[in-house]
């Protein structure tokens, strides 16, 4: 009983804290474009997108009745291997956020549960035939579809009307995409904040906690909402400058077109049975609309990496999850471990993430999130992010403390020696946009930049995030 | 394996079709009112204009509307 009682708990908290890497992450997919071209202040638009979120979660009514929608037999499933599967998918959010790669929670949920289910129960346990129809096949389709009709979009709305990136123009089209952000803010609200009250409802009953067939609790309502509702507020900047910046050199008109493009396909794909993920969807809008104006803004390398991205979330997330299941089968002590282990890999890659932070003051600053393994070297996302999502876990813990200890809330640098960052800062043609004038710090070690004082940035800093 | 081509179609074509509407119809709207703006003290020929932006622009808002019923579980 008190084992039962034990492992429900662990599950719980674990899922409300997948909740969270499910808010900061997604965060982005509402509120990048719009944060790029200055619709909305990027502590306002975090704001909006988490109240947004806790309103749309209070708002859905209709809670996961399976935790996987038939991916993996749910008859098979125990709490244990659910809370592995939620391990992996933290862990792989938070590797793909430190490389600012935009990436669907749900796939990686998905992915550790396949892989907690292979070890825990077997291959019967997995439907394959489930896994390619509605996550592969989906997978390709969801940007193909946004970014045909995002680029259509605003291809024709250039050829048609001249001036529309222009004022005043523009503050019309900066207008309007509060409105279409809200909407995917909301949207997704309602969306993935019941995928976690789903969850925590079938652990619940299947532990004999609560009778079956009933609705998820009031409590469990209010902690999924607070949960991604804290996780969309605290941001996830790196992704937030990849989907805003990194990707295209957005402009309002363009970054209406890729919100409504998204909210529209959000909305399509919820009411015509054909699932899309959130985070595909939004990130092929936001290529469509660079495509769109003009094929050479988009940064075809980036978007390449995404996909990669992409491609690793299934099979990496369910490694993790295979590895996180072996342990924590073995019984109490072995959950304990995974438990360590998750909040060691955790702490280790928010201190990665430190030494090179992305916060709401420098998020427009750069198009590039880059990610400083050691003393001397910096990678930036350029580098595969297989390679780096593998050696994460072993870096972390040789160095990682330094910079653990340095809260470097202020205006730091991305400290990115290339001098191409910086001339790559301004094209963003929205009037309200200034141009920062980023300061050369070519080459510094970045825990040398880190240690440098708030004041030597001052001039760049608050100018930028005061005019946003 | 099942999968539902028909569903997929549906769900492009419509997002297809709802983007350049929705885009087409603000801009349309917008570029009605800002040229309105530019030649400002223009004859009646402009006014019309005007209106005729500030009612694209707000078909746009009542699509967004439709959007939030469509959002909203409780309303349908």
């Amino acid at each position: 009983m008190t084992s039962t009682f034990f492992s429900v708990a662990v599950v719980i908290v674990t899922a409300l804290f997948f909740d969270f890497t499910n808010g900061f992450h997604d965060s982005a997919n509402a509120m990048g474009t719009s944060v790029a071209t200055a619709a909305f202040k990027p502590r306002t638009a975090v704001l909006v997108a988490a109240v947004l979120n806790v309103v749309g979660a209070f708002l859905s009514t209709e809670v996961a009745k399976t935790i996987s929608g038939g991916i993996v037999n749910d008859a098979l499933v125990t709490p244990t291997m659910i809370f592995a599967g939620l391990v992996a998918a933290i862990l792989w959010n938070l590797t793909t956020w430190l490389f600012g790669l935009p990436s669907s929670s749900s796939h990686a949920l998905f992915g550790g549960l396949i892989g907690a289910v292979l070890i825990g129960a077997g291959a019967s346990g997995v439907n394959f035939s489930v896994v390619v129809s509605k996550i592969l096949l989906p997978a390709v389709m969801a940007p193909l579809v946004a970014g045909l009709a995002a680029g259509l979009a605003t291809f024709l709305v250039y050829r048609w009307f001249r001036n529309v990136d222009q004022e005043p123009a523009v503050g019309w089209f900066r207008k309007a995409q509060t409105v279409s952000a809200s909407m995917i803010a909301l949207a997704h609200g309602t969306s993935d904040g019941q995928k976690t009250m789903g969850v925590i409802t079938l652990v619940l009953i299947t532990a004999g906690y609560q009778d079956a067939g009933t609705g998820p609790q009031t409590w469990v309502i209010a902690t999924a909402g607070l949960a991604i509702g804290l996780g969309t507020y605290s941001g996830g900047w790196r992704i937030m400058r990849t989907m805003g910046k990194g990707l295209v050199d957005l402009r309002s008109p363009q970054g209406f077109a890729a919100e409504t493009t998204s909210a529209a396909a959000i909305l399509a794909s919820a009411h015509m049975g054909f699932g899309l993920s959130t985070t595909q969807v939004c990130s092929g809008s936001v290529i469509g609309v660079g495509a769109g104006r003009k094929l050479a803004t988009v940064r075809w390398g980036k978007a390449r990496r995404m996909v990669y991205g992409w491609l690793l979330t299934l099979p990496a997330a369910a490694l993790f999850g295979a590895i996180a299941a072996a342990v924590a089968l073995t019984g109490p002590v072995g959950i304990l471990i995974v438990m360590v282990a998750l909040l060691a890999g955790a702490g280790a890659i928010y201190a990665i993430s430190r030494r090179t932070p992305v916060t709401h003051v420098n998020v427009n600053d750069s198009p590039d999130v880059t990610v400083s393994f050691g003393r001397t070297s910096t990678s930036s996302m350029q580098e595969s992010p297989a390679a780096a999502g593998a050696s994460t876990q072993q870096t972390i813990t040789l160095s990682g403390t330094a910079a653990a200890t340095t809260p470097v809330e202020t205006a730091t640098r991305p400290t990115t020696g290339a001098p191409a960052v910086i001339t790559s800062t301004g094209p963003s043609a929205s009037a309200a946009t200034p141009t920062v004038v980023t300061p050369l710090v070519i080459g510094p070690s970045a825990r040398q930049a880190n240690a440098r004082k708030p004041a030597d940035d001052t001039i760049p800093g608050p100018a930028s995030s005061g005019g946003l | 394996m099942t999968i539902n081509w028909g569903a997929l179609a549906l769900v492009a074509v419509a997002t297809v079709v709802a983007a350049v509407s929705i885009v087409g119809l603000f801009s349309l709207g917008v570029a009605a009112v800002t040229t309105h703006r530019r030649s400002r003290g223009g004859a009646e020929a402009s006014s019309k204009t005007l209106v005729a932006g500030y009612a694209c622009i707000s078909a746009a808002g009542l699509i967004a509307v439709y959007g939030l019923y469509l959002i909203i579980p409780q309303f349908h």
